[in-house]
């Protein structure tokens, strides 16, 4: 048996694993990060779409190259490394923990004063929403459709239809009319959408596929594969209605239902678990109700977007580290943090008190869709801090960010809650103008209602962008729509089989299918990195195709 | 009196009831298929002989004849064997196993692509301790003999297997009166062990107990095991003694030699027999019919169960259920929580009747029927649900097992109608079956036990389990690839799936590799683990995508590949 010791264990090497060792590492502990898969990356290897890393590189990248280049800073951090690692076991053993792991050389017990939970999320199935029938093949989560076609290069369907609006939906959506299948439609339940609007933008709309909310599916038809499903419409409570059931032939369902943060592994452990997150609480340092555990990422809650990620990663393994070095000192009191009317999930759950990571960033998301409203947060009853917001919408994770050392000592509680504006909403600044189009931005996720105007003489305006990129993108979205491509080609390789590829730049919005076909074309024979310029001045489009992951013998 | 009376009603709605030598008939019509089969109930009432049921309902239910596999070669053309299973369920498993133990060349014929792909597949895996069946009846004799062969054969097949113990609890004070009842019951029946358990040794044991009983009625020696694990092993062993299991194989009809069943014809040839069991399962009456003795007819009784995250086993340690006096005298249990040798808990399970051998579909309506018995445990909530599935008991109008040799055919032995406790009673028919095939074939010429029978299963992940952690170590150096877990909730190897891959009876389905191995089976619901099981079994099988199925020939996970002409 192999035995190790480390300061800081980070368990899982996706995004927020990766983040925590490599700051943990550079504060100066000793760091060990334990991957089960063969690689680093978690889920990101396979989201091969862009839209990653606005926030920490100010770039749009794809999954894979945000991925890689997360595990170049922290190659260069001198964590240790141990992949194909899978924890088993983990208890608490005098001040610290001990971890029994199973690796392909036998069992390894690693001794650790601090753990760091960074085990990402899994999806929701057919079964957690209580689809009935019998059970064919051809029920996938689109985590899993995803996974087939952009790793294996896989086709799981070839008119499929897809139930719940997440995000990973939304861009399955896409990925399949890509690759050849019929999406016949995005079937929700809620009366609006689960993903974020710039996916609805560019992953329904742009190919014309239709979403439709307040229906749900109750049964599968088929008894050896999916021959169609039943579906239905649903009330405000989201009770079926009676006589809307409907048929609808497809040969596949991919289900997009919801995540939940994976933490069974840990719960032996005794923490507090938040009901609305699914998640551990956590203070503000990231450090669970287990003094000396931490948790980040996904296994946190469910985030979506990958930079939040990061920086979780980065907050637990900073305190974590300094966990490390500091002897016994207990902080103080950690002040609570409640969410009041309006608020659903709120991290963290409490802040640490004096002398720990000043300021404090809070996520939160609005229980549902709310217009013009402010947040406001009080402390024991005094309002402390307050922000208009245009809308909140349940899948749009906010962020706020607090100065807490201006907080009178002996704080009793923090509230968060959205109220409605007083002040109303500026409608006017479109007066003048005919709104020829409405549309939202993707340039980043924040994802802003645009609406386009126009004067008489012809002229146009932008309303609803929060930044001049909008502004552009608003005015080129009415002449000519430009997106990125990110799909794959096949590569000669047996261990990769497909290797995520993208357009460097927008190409027209119409020339994306044919984009696609060149695409097919393409086989890589030799080694590539993420950047690596696989064709240059791609179809006569002015952008380059490159490589977004990496691939070898 | 009571005869009368009900000869007289299956009159008035104009059925005729006749007896021949055998079996008592059903002839006539009714409106649908509950109609029919309460005749069939009323007859078996005034009738010691197995009923044949052949009312035909004008709302056209009616239970379909088999689906026949659709591949035909000759495969098996006149290949001779001494005898032949037909039904690749636990009791034609355990019938073949039994076989192997002698000099005899044995074969099991199945028509699906797998084993236990119907009840032996789609049950609780409860050993149940043989008390509920009616003293004197079939059920309870085999189930008591069954119950008790457990431990041994478990251990050989090297199949998990607990015995916790499974208690009726006490709804009432005054069902305490009942407990005297029990126990002269339980000695009848001969199962051991059973008592009272007060209320305070009760809660004792089960603090989660959200219901107020007044105590239960104890019976120990119920155990609980994988039903698919089971019948793949005892099939796995037989052919490691010499017995062959052939898939996708069905008896569609029989050829004779004056009494005596010569040749059976399947869609992969016709081979030569000495002797045939049939344990068809819910099929059985029509093999039987199809050999030449219509000896009874069986309907068919569905049942849903509930599977809740492993994390119940915190807070349940033994088998129970709660039944309301109304439900001691209906012909099922009711269902009640099950606590799984691998941590999950199953929920059930329900019992309707339906006019179908093979509808597996659930419906909300039935699933939701079953939330009753999670309220039993405080601890327990439907959240926790991660699954649910169907299975088809087949019963006899008396609801007893038919466990005998033919009257008409010479070389043709019955074990049909096993529903619920067939499970548990499975290795007890078997030897009575086997028992009676050498007795036959004996007569013939002598027949001597298989001198190099052996017993044990070999089955590294069941090793594994059992391994103290120096030995784990010292195993994963030696199988590295049992250190890659590739199914974290149910933390399987890679190793383990190419085991699995490579046993004696091998799955072809990614269905087969979850009975087998469990992967797939957990909270995920293969979410993380199914990608990476198929990259094993194309790399293991030298397949393409498109040859990976779930369950059978029709239904493949995918259609080719991405960037492939379609
Ligand atoms: C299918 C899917 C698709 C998604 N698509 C998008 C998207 O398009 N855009 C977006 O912004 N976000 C997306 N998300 C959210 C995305 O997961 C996060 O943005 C981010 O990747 C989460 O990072 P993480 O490190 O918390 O988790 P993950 O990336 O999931 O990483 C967790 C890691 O922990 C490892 N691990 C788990 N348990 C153990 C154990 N016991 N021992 C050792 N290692 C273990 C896992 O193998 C994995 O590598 C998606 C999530 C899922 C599940
Ligand atoms: C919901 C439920 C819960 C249950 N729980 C329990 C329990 O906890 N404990 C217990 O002891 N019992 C339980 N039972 C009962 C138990 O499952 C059955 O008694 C047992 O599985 C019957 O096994 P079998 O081999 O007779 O039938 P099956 O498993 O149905 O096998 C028969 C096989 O024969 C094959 N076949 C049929 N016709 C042909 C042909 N012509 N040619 C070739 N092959 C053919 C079929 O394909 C089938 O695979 C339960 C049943 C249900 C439905
Ligand atoms: S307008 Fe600016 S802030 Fe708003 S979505 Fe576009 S890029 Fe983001």
């Amino acid at each position: 048996m192999r035995y190790g010791e480390c300061d800081v264990a980070v368990i899982g090497g996706g995004p927020a694993g990766l983040a925590a060792a490599t700051a943990a590492a550079t504060e100066g502990a000793s760091v060990c990060l334990f991957e089960r898969e063969e690689k680093t990356g978690g889920i990101l290897k396979q989201c091969i779409h862009d839209g990653f890393g606005l926030i920490r590189y100010g770039e749009k990248l794809s999954g894979p190259e945000y991925a890689y280049r997360e595990w170049l800073r922290f190659r260069e951090s001198g964590a240790e490394l141990r992949l194909e690692t899978f924890m088993t076991a983990v208890e608490k053993e005098g001040n610290g923990f001990l971890l029994t792991l199973t690796d392909s050389q036998g069992i390894l017990k690693y001794r650790a004063k601090t753990l760091v939970v960074a085990c990402g999320c899994r999806e929701r199935t057919d079964r957690q929403v209580g689809i009935h029938g019998f059970r064919p093949a051809g029920i996938f989560t689109a985590g899993q459709a995803q996974a087939y076609i952009n790793l294996d290069g896989r086709m799981p369907a070839r008119r499929c239809l897809i139930l719940g609006s997440g995000d990973i939906g939304l861009i399955m959506a896409r990925r399949l009319t890509l690759e050849g299948a019929e999406v016949v439609g995005v079937y929700e339940i809620k009366h609006e959408p689960a993903g974020l609007s710039r996916n609805i933008a560019q992953c329904l709309t742009d190919f014309s596929i239709p979403l439709h909310l307040g229906c749900t599916v109750t049964e599968v038809a088929g008894r050896d594969r999916v021959e169609g499903v039943y579906t239905v419409r649903v009330d405000k409570n989201l009770v079926p209605i009676e006589g809307t059931e409907e048929f609808v032939p497809c040969d596949t369902l991919i289900l997009s239902v919801g995540l939940i943060p994976e933490n069974d592994a840990f719960e032996a452990l005794g923490w507090e678990i938040d009901p609305v997150t699914s998640g551990p609480r956590v203070d503000s340092c990231g450090m669970t109700s287990v003094p000396g555990v931490f948790s980040c990422g996904n296994s946190l809650h469910v985030n979506d977007l990958v930079d939040y990620v990061s920086e979780s990663g980065e907050t637990a393994g900073k305190a974590a580290a300094a966990r490390c070095r500091a002897s016994e000192s207990l902080p103080g009191r950690p002040i609570p943090v409640r969410a009041g009317s309006g608020v659903g999930a709120l991290v963290p759950q409490s802040a640490a008190a004096e002398g720990s990571a000043n300021p404090v960033d809070f996520f939160f998301r609005s229980r549902q869709t709310l217009a013009s409203c402010r947040l406001s947060v009080t402390a024991d009853g005094k309002e402390i801090f307050s922000r208009r917001y245009e809308t909140v919408r349940p899948p749009e994770m906010e962020k706020v960010t607090l100065d807490l050392s201006l907080l009178p000592p002996g704080t009793g509680g923090l509230l968060f809650s959205l109220l409605p504006d007083e002040c109303g909403s500026v409608e006017s600044e479109t007066a003048g103008y005919e709104i020829i189009d409405e549309t939202v931005c993707i340039e980043c996720p924040r994802g802003c209602r645009l609406r386009i105007g126009r004067r008489p003489d012809g002229s146009i305006a932008v309303f609803g962008n929060s930044c001049p990129k909008g502004k552009l993108y608003g005015e080129r979205e009415t002449e000519n729509p430009h997106r990125v491509l990110t799909t794959t080609v096949k590569t000669v390789f047996g261990d990769c089989p497909r290797l995520a590829v993208r357009t460097d730049g927008p190409i027209p919005r119409s020339a994306l299918k044919d984009a696609q076909r060149l695409t097919d074309a393409v086989t890589v024979r030799e080694a590539v990195l993420p950047g690596t310029v696989l064709i240059q001045n791609f179809g006569g489009w002015g952008v380059n195709l490159i490589a977004a992951s990496e691939c070898h013998p | 009196m009571k005869k009368n009376r009900i000869k007289r009603k299956l009159a008035d709605s104009g059925i005729i009831f006749i007896e021949n030598e055998f079996s008592a008939l059903l002839f006539g019509e009714t409106e649908n298929w509950e109609e029919k089969i309460n005749a069939g109930c009323l007859a078996a009432k005034i009738t010691a002989k197995p009923v044949a049921n052949y009312i035909l309902c004008r709302n056209g239910e009616n239970p379909e004849a088999p689906v026949i596999p659709s591949c035909s070669d000759d495969e098996t053309d006149g290949i001779e064997y001494d005898v032949a299973v037909i039904g690749g369920g636990v009791v034609g498993a355990a019938v073949l196993r039994e076989l192997s133990k002698w000099n005899l060349k044995a074969v099991l014929l199945e028509k699906e692509c797998d084993l236990a792909f119907h009840a032996s597949g789609r049950n609780d895996g409860m050993i149940h301790p043989g008390f509920a069946a009616k003293p004197g009846s079939k059920k309870a004799y085999y189930n008591v003999r069954g119950n008790e062969m457990y431990t041994q054969l478990t251990k050989d097949l090297k199949v998990p297997f607990v015995r916790k113990g499974s208690m009726i609890l006490l709804a009432n004070p005054l069902y305490r009166l009942a407990v005297p009842y029990m126990l002269r019951r339980a000695q009848k029946n001969g199962v051991p062990g059973c008592r009272y358990l007060s209320k305070k040794e009760l809660y004792r044991e089960e603090p989660n107990l959200a219901c107020r009983a007044a105590g239960a009625f104890l019976m120990p020696t119920s155990g609980q095991l994988s039903p698919q694990k089971l019948v793949c092993a005892l099939a796995e062993n037989a052919v490691q003694n010499g017995a062959a299991v052939r898939l996708q194989t069905a008896a569609v009809d029989f050829r004779f030699e004056k009494n005596r069943i010569t040749q059976i014809v399947t869609n992969r040839g016709v081979i030569k027999v000495r002797a045939v069991v049939n344990a068809a399962g819910g099929w059985a009456d029509w093999v039987a019919a199809r050999a030449g003795d219509p000896l009874f007819t069986l309907h068919f009784r569905k049942g849903e169960d509930l599977i809740l995250d492993k994390k119940s086993s915190a807070f349940i340690r033994r088998i129970y259920a709660m039944p309301r006096l109304s439900q001691v005298k209906s012909k099922s249990k009711g269902g009640g929580l099950v606590p799984t040798v691998e941590g999950n808990t199953l929920v059930g399970p329900t019992a309707h009747e339906v006019c179908s051998r093979d509808d597996y579909s659930t419906a909300r309506g039935d699933v939701l029927e079953l939330e009753k018995h999670i309220r039993l445990n405080e601890k327990l909530s439907d959240r926790q649900i991660i699954t649910y599935f169907a299975g088809i008991r087949a019963c006899s109008y008396d609801e007893d097992f038919i466990v005998e040799p033919s009257k008409r055919v010479d070389n043709l032995f019955h074990l049909a109608a096993i529903q619920s406790p067939g499970l548990a009673s499975a290795p007890a028919l078997a030897e009575e079956a086997v028992d009676w095939v050498v007795k036959l074939l004996s007569r013939e010429e002598p027949v001597s036990p298989n001198p190099s029978f052996n017993p044990v299963r070999e089955d590294k992940r069941y090793d594994y389990d059992l391994m103290s952690e120096e030995e784990k170590d010292a195993f994963l150096k030696e199988n590295p690839l049992y250190g890659k877990i590739v199914c974290r909730c149910e933390q399987v190897s890679e190793g383990e799936i190419r085991d699995v891959l490579r046993s004696p009876v091998p799955p072809t389905t990614l269905d087969g590799i979850r009975h087998r191995a469990r992967a797939m089976t957990g909270r995920c619901h293969g979410g993380f683990c199914t990608p990476k099981i198929v990259r094993i079994m194309i790399d293991e099988r030298k397949l393409k995508s498109a040859d990976i199925v779930k369950k059978n020939r029709f239904s493949p996970l995918f259609f080719g590949e991405t960037k492939e002409e379609q």
